[in-house]
């Protein structure tokens, strides 16, 4: 024993100046994405929407008006000091409806792609480990869903679902499924035959561990990429959904219902239309560029040492 | 003198600072000779080779010296005379043969495009019938087959022959060879030494041998070039440094490669330590916390390279141009 | 080292489909491992070497389980591995542990180093939970890393110390044999004999026995006791190391000795050159696998190869040239085992 002690006190004598503070990579990738200023600007933007979401649940009284009443009188007006964005054709305010369509939409792309993408992993994790008939049978599945444009596989669902926003949101999550099922399949079958992996099963570990210690951690970031571009189009399918008017039911208020409704005034009352618009197109934007600040922050290339 | 290096000084800029790759080098390569450049990670002997191609990454730049090249400076030189002179009068080849040709182009194409480039007035069947001889002569059997394969297709140890073929397309006077036979069988290796040689008779060319091998270096090179930390601590002619190694480092080296001959089950010599981090270098000599005979002034001062003998050495034991030790 | 034999590898294959007929078919067959025995004795270091394509890879990777032998058996301390059902080879983990080539790619980038070499100890349940700690920190001085170094990441480790990592690694399930694949040949020239010397001891202090993978003969003979040569996935020759390198018989042995540079200008030998490259261990051809590049071929060496014959004392070569060699010294043996009967 005192011999190794001795070799490895040599050994080690010199290594001490080497290593300096340890750091974590999610600070790493932190200080690349602070970097990226769209993206910095698209986080800030997402953490209004969220406060405003949350706020008009809690405290719907800040909202200057009620978004569900209706008054006659008062449709079509332009916007002015009172009402910001004016009012639609049952006189209400668009103002507020815009602020509490903000829950639905981030809910509807948030609770989508979180049930979409845990089903993805699940299934694309099966297929990559596991292999030869388990993965031919769920990817043969995973390509039917993929050869049907998402929209119309969304309406096929919701067909047999029923109308509501609730089933919207299931709709919206099986159509996912397949796309978070192939970056997981992909990464996986890289990932798999890494020594690191071949080191876990020497040691005795079993398969499901495997996978989740060592596998998916290292296969996450492409996920966490892929979910953040995944709310935008989940917000943008449910939108399409409303405007097809089978998302939400009258009276709530959803902006892709809202713009679905406005179809009708664009001439008329064109603030009808623009500001539902811009609320989904700017939503849509920020989530978009945060994915792709994240994507190029998590890029492994960028943070080697 | 074909190839003469002045005090050659590379950095790179990375995420905490700058690094000093290469510090100050000079060394020179003579005509028809071999020159091999010893080294371990983070010597600097790859960047030295990439530098003079003028092949380093974005992050990398020569910050001082000179690149002389029968002459002239090639650090002054424009992209275009550059590009006139890579693969003419200057070739190289690397480590991984696999990753340096490209994949989707039969080989005859690739060796071709390099000798039209340089030749803007030769025919493509005299391009063919040169690249078919060139093949021939790296030892490819049935050439003219052979041409029509795509790398994929062909074995280590034929593609590096290719590799070699490609190089010498042109018949260039200056070599430069970056661990050409590390990732091949030993038994190839035998083989690629060979031909290196062969080439070096046929064509009265340079070649820059790089490597960490030192049987390599000891079978095939002339003079040798130790390098440490972006700095050269030896050098001398090959049989002269093998025969009495003058740097600790070089003769750490040395002592602790198992030999085939040795019987003795004693433990290997190790020479203590690791590499410095490039960003925090010791003040002093680089190698003052690895080295068995560490005096005081080593880790304050930088030792000058100076002759001792018919060597060239870096420390502070042979102040006087002798060993004090 | 005893006489006891710890790893018996009996008639050992791996075949790799390389292609397949529209039917399902196997039309193409890799054959990395073709019938190849050895044995391994309790506490001794055994050498594997050969080029690219030999084998020796595979043959280690079978023994850890990394993969499963078209045919044969390996018995390890008496029990037939291949005979196991998937759990019961399991519990065989904490007797065969695997170090490997590549210290960059064999450790988890986002686990710590000390939840890698924690791991096999909790997997296996080796140690209480309160005592994990203490141990990986005994594990990391044994390596000759400090236990502070257990928060750290790999990647803030140079690829000599994240190779300490690995064999910690391997050492936390107290094993009986470990398979070093190429563990030293990713690593610097001063660099390396720290890791072999590191070996070295540890194999004395806990009595281990090693497999020893290596492609350089010189590294390999360093370190083991008997030396066994491969090539495109037979065993041409096996004899203790110094028997291997004065008495090389084996044409190809005699080839790979010659190729290896000597340290030492003023010995620039002759070298035995082969021609041609190594062939594809796709469908390889009949009879003997050296034969295309062999510099003493004989008529019939490519229709018939030969098994591995006993030649002189625990000396064994795969040749044609040494049949007869062979015969006679069976006839010497028995009558040396006559001899001490009466």
């Amino acid at each position: 024993m005192d011999k190794t002690q001795d070799t490895a006190a040599e050994i080690s004598l010199s290594t001490q100046e080497f290593l300096e503070k340890p750091e974590s990579q999610w600070k790493s990738m932190w200080d690349s994405l602070k970097k990226n200023k769209a993206a910095m600007v698209s986080l800030a933007f997402i953490i209004i929407l969220v406060l405003i979401a949350v706020i008009t649940a809690i405290f719907p009284q800040v909202l200057p008006h009620d978004p569900y009443e209706q008054n006659m009188t008062k449709t079509f007006l332009f916007p002015d000091g009172r009402y910001w964005f004016g009012t639609d054709q049952l006189g209400r305010d668009i103002f507020s409806r815009i602020m509490v369509g903000t829950r639905v939409s981030l809910s509807v792309g948030v609770i989508a792609v979180a049930v979409s993408m845990t089903l993805g992993v699940v299934f694309g994790s099966l297929a990559g480990y596991l292999g030869g008939k388990v993965d031919s049978f769920i990817m043969r599945i995973m390509d039917i869903m993929l050869s049907i444009p998402s929209i119309l596989l969304a309406i096929a669902f919701m067909a047999a679902l029923g109308q509501g926003i609730d089933k919207a949101v299931i709709a919206i999550s099986l159509v996912s499924i397949p796309e978070y099922a192939r970056i997981v399949r992909g990464e996986i079958l890289s990932v798999k035959e890494n020594d690191y992996v071949q080191a876990a099963k020497v040691i005795g570990d079993k398969d499901g561990r495997i996978i989740f210690r060592h596998i998916l951690p290292n296969v996450l970031s492409s996920i966490i990429v892929r979910a953040t571009l995944g709310i935008s189009s989940a917000i943008l399918d449910a939108s399409a959904l409303g405007f097809l008017g089978l998302g939400v039911q009258p009276p709530a208020a959803e902006w892709g219902d809202m713009l679905g409704r406005a179809r009708n005034y664009i001439f008329q009352a064109p603030y009808t239309l623009i500001f539902p618009g811009l609320a989904i197109s700017l939503t849509v934007l920020a989530f978009n560029l945060l994915g792709d600040g994240l994507r190029d922050a998590l890029d492994p290339k960028s943070r080697q040492n | 003198m074909l190839l003469e290096i002045k005090n050659l000084t590379t950095e790179f800029k990375v995420k905490h600072g700058t690094v000093r790759a290469v510090n100050g080098i000079s060394f020179h390569v003579n005509e028809g000779e071999i020159l091999a450049i010893v080294g371990e990670s983070g010597s600097g002997k790859s960047v030295t080779s990439l530098s003079i191609m003028g092949l380093l990454q974005e992050n990398g730049k020569v910050t001082g010296g000179e690149i002389l090249f029968k002459g002239e400076d090639l650090l002054k030189k424009s992209e275009a005379e550059m590009q006139a002179i890579k693969g003419d009068q200057i070739s190289m080849i690397f480590q991984e043969p696999m990753t340096s040709l490209n994949p989707v182009y039969r080989v005859k194409d690739q060796i071709m495009e390099n000798i039209l480039t340089h030749n803007k007035n030769m025919s493509k069947k005299e391009a063919l019938e040169r690249t078919i001889e060139m093949l021939r002569t790296v030892g490819i059997p049935s050439p003219e087959e052979r041409a029509n394969d795509y790398p994929h297709q062909m074995s280590g140890g034929m593609r590096q022959r290719v590799m070699i073929a490609m190089a010498l397309s042109c018949e260039p006077d200056l070599l430069i060879a970056d661990e050409p036979t590390t990732a091949l069988d030993v038994t190839i290796q035998a083989q690629i030494l060979e031909l290196l040689y062969e080439m070096r008779e046929k064509f009265n060319m340079s070649v820059m041998l790089i490597t960490h091998d030192l049987g390599v270096v000891a079978e095939a090179a002339d003079r040798v070039v130790v390098m440490y930390c972006g700095q050269i601590v030896e050098s001398a002619e090959v049989k002269s440094l093998f025969a009495k190694p003058m740097h600790p480092y070089t003769l750490g080296l040395l002592k602790s490669i198992p030999r085939l001959e040795d019987e003795s089950k004693e433990p290997l010599y190790m020479i203590k330590g690791m590499v410095p981090n490039p960003l925090h270098m010791p003040p002093g000599c680089p190698f003052s916390d690895r080295c068995d005979c560490c005096m005081e002034v080593c880790r304050k001062k930088m030792p000058e390279l100076r002759p001792v003998g018919d060597h060239l050495v870096r420390c502070f034991l042979y102040e006087n141009g002798e060993a004090e030790k | 080292m005893s006489d006891e034999v710890l790893l018996d590898l009996r008639h050992l294959k791996k075949y790799f489909t390389v292609e397949k007929s529209f039917f399902g078919k196997t039309t193409s067959v890799l054959k990395a491992v073709d019938d190849v025995s050895f044995q391994i004795k309790k506490g001794e270091a055994f050498g594997l070497v050969g080029e690219s394509g030999c084998g020796k890879s595979t043959i280690g990777k079978m023994i850890v389980n990394l993969y499963t032998p078209t045919a044969g058996k390996i018995i390890f301390d008496g029990t037939d591995l291949t005979a196991l059902s998937k759990r019961e080879r399991r519990r065989y983990c904490k007797d065969i542990q695997l170090i490997f080539q590549d210290p960059y790619a064999s450790l988890n980038p986002r686990m710590t180093v000390g939840d890698i070499i924690a791991e096999p100890i909790i997997i296996n349940n080796l140690r209480p939970k309160n005592e994990v700690e203490k141990r990986v920190t005994e594990l990391l001085n044994c390596v000759g890393l400090s236990g502070n170094y257990r928060n750290r990441y790999p990647y803030e480790f140079s690829g000599g110390q994240r190779q300490r990592v690995g064999i910690a690694r391997a050492l936390a399930v107290e094993p009986k044999l470990i398979v070093c694949d190429e563990p030293v040949s990713a690593l610097d020239v001063s660099i390396q004999a720290q890791v072999l010397n590191l070996l070295d001891e540890l194999k004395a202090e806990f009595d281990l026995t090693y497999l020893f993978i290596a492609h350089g003969l010189n590294v390999v003979k360093h370190i083991s006791d008997r030396v066994g040569v491969m090539y495109l996935g037979k065993m041409m020759e096996i004899a203790s190391k110094n028997e291997l390198y004065h008495n090389p018989f084996n044409p190809y042995t005699q080839a790979l000795l010659s190729a290896i540079p000597s340290v030492d200008p003023t010995k620039r030998k002759k070298r035995i050159v082969l021609k041609g490259d190594v062939p594809s261990p796709i469908d390889p051809p009949e009879g003997c696998r050296f034969c295309s590049r062999c510099f003493k071929r004989m008529d019939g060496c490519g229709q018939f190869a030969s098994n591995l014959m006993e030649v002189s004392e625990n000396h064994y070569v795969a040749c044609k040239l040494y049949e007869q060699q062979a015969k006679s010294w069976e006839k010497e043996r028995s009558l040396q085992n006559e001899s001490k009967e009466s």
